[in-house]
């Protein structure tokens, strides 16, 4: 199986600070791989990279076969992005976003996908009220709508889950199974041990910047968490 | 760089400020403010007006100009959308191209509501063309949306920006200000196009140049911090 995202001796520095150091990582397609590590661990500096809005100071990066330095705008339309920030406009309706998102993708058929976007998150008859007026967990799931209007192969959730009730948390997991079910490459940024456990096929584990673990799930001897504790402990 | 990008760009924008009417309603209350000083404090004679009325006209842009554009990235950045315009397949050049656009229609708006204001508040003994005027003050507009926003964008990841715009920039802007007021002087004074060449030569290179520069850096301004 091919590589979804192979990363190869990635550093990113922010003056003296190493927020990224030799990490390398291969994703398989249709995989859903959990980036853990506590905050300021470098799993947001990662995704960023990643996603081609920030510049590696080393390193290779290739998604979906394309150098995110090189072919930044294929690796984009590669690419859904998922965050605790919605990337909406608060002031713009359900609808309006999603058009607005859907002409800066340059997709043709896009009312229509516009309108498929908004009944997948079941948002459709709450299409033309604004953003404002939404609550937390509706908010998260029109942003879900925005990262798949273009149908991107990879979807990554940097901590997508901060901040939404338990049903809300419960829809978004319901809703990654069937990420992975069509087939899309799942990155997910946590730090909750619980939600791995849910949703991941594979992680890795990143500290102050340096890939701590890589593996597949099943591969884990003993427990999860006791991994973490022993790797965070071995660091210190 | 597509048009169709920039113009998605300018069209989100001047669709949120419609809405909200934030930015437009600050900047005609400081302009409308700003004048109703001007007409009672300059109650005095023609000579005076003319001497000075095109200064005080571009005085009240510059300041107007200035809460407006510092808006059009950090209302971005604020809230939380800036990611959103990084992440699209779009080039970073059509996004610092679509807020020029934007900011320049903002202050055209403005421009079009306090140049005739001007001209009757201060009763100003008009002897050139008025759509001369207009059509002068307007490039010179276009060379201030062009400079304001490019350091609007550069300033972006800076602390104390708010402090740091005016000081960057009106050094900066200072020739283009110069003509721009010379310019204008010089037509609602009685002067034709032909007098006021030179100044919008200086204008129209200031533009040249501060848009070549700004299309150059601005993928690196642009880059999440």
């Amino acid at each position: 199986m091919s590589s979804a995202i192979s990363i190869k001796n990635l550093c990113k520095q922010f003056g003296n600070v190493k927020a990224l150091d030799s990490v390398s990582i291969e994703i398989p397609r249709g995989l859903s791989f959990a980036l853990l590590g506590p905050n300021g661990a470098g799993k947001t500096t990662l995704v960023k990279i990643i996603a081609t809005i920030m510049r590696p100071t080393s390193g290779d990066v290739t998604v979906d076969g394309h150098d995110i330095m090189r072919e930044k705008e294929k690796v984009k339309a590669k690419i859904g992005l998922i965050s605790h920030q919605t990337f909406l406009y608060e002031d713009l309706s359900a609808e309006e976003n999603l058009i607005f998102f859907k002409n800066l993708y340059h997709l043709d058929d896009g009312e229509k996908r516009v309108e498929k976007a908004l009944k997948i998150v079941k948002l459709f008859p709450r299409r033309y009220d604004e953003v404002r007026t939404f609550s937390r967990g509706m908010k998260q799931r029109l942003s879900i709508a925005r990262a798949l209007l273009h149908d991107p192969p990879i979807l990554i959730l940097d901590e997508p889950t901060s901040g939404l009730d338990l049903p809300g948390r419960r829809d978004f997991y319901e809703m990654i199974r069937r990420f992975k079910d069509e087939g899309r490459t799942v990155i997910i940024t946590t730090h909750d041990v619980n939600e791995v456990r849910l949703i991941a096929d594979a992680i890795g584990v990143l500290s102050s910047g340096k890939l701590l673990f890589s593996g597949r799930i099943e591969s884990i001897e003993h427990d999860l968490e006791d991994l973490l504790i022993d790797l965070m402990g071995e660091q210190n | 760089m597509k048009v169709r990008d920039i113009l998605t760009i300018t069209k989100k924008d001047l669709l949120l400020e419609f809405r909200s009417r934030e930015t437009l309603n600050s900047m005609l209350l400081f302009a409308l403010l700003a004048l109703m000083l001007m007409s009672f404090g300059t109650g005095a004679s023609d000579a005076v007006v003319r001497a000075v009325g095109a200064t005080f006209l571009w005085m009240v842009i510059i300041f107007v100009g200035m809460i407006g554009v510092f808006r059009a990235f950090t209302s971005e950045e604020e809230r939380g959308t800036l990611d959103g315009l990084r992440l699209a397949p779009i080039s970073a050049e059509s996004i610092l191209l679509g807020k020029i656009v934007y900011n320049f229609l903002l202050l055209f708006m403005v421009e079009l509501i306090i140049f005739p204001l001007f001209i009757v508040m201060l009763d100003y003994p008009l002897e050139g063309s008025f759509l001369m005027g207009l059509l002068v003050l307007t490039l010179g507009v276009a060379g201030f949306a062009v400079v304001s926003t490019a350091i609007s964008a550069l300033i972006l990841n800076a602390r104390a920006r708010e402090l740091l715009f005016p000081v960057i920039l009106l050094p900066i802007i200072f020739p283009l200000l110069s003509s721009a007021i010379h310019g204008l002087k010089t037509v609602l004074n009685g002067g034709g196009l032909l007098d006021v060449q030179k100044e919008c030569v200086v204008i129209t290179v200031y533009i040249i140049l501060f848009l070549t520069i700004s299309l150059l850096t601005f993928e690196y301004v642009i880059e999440a911090s």
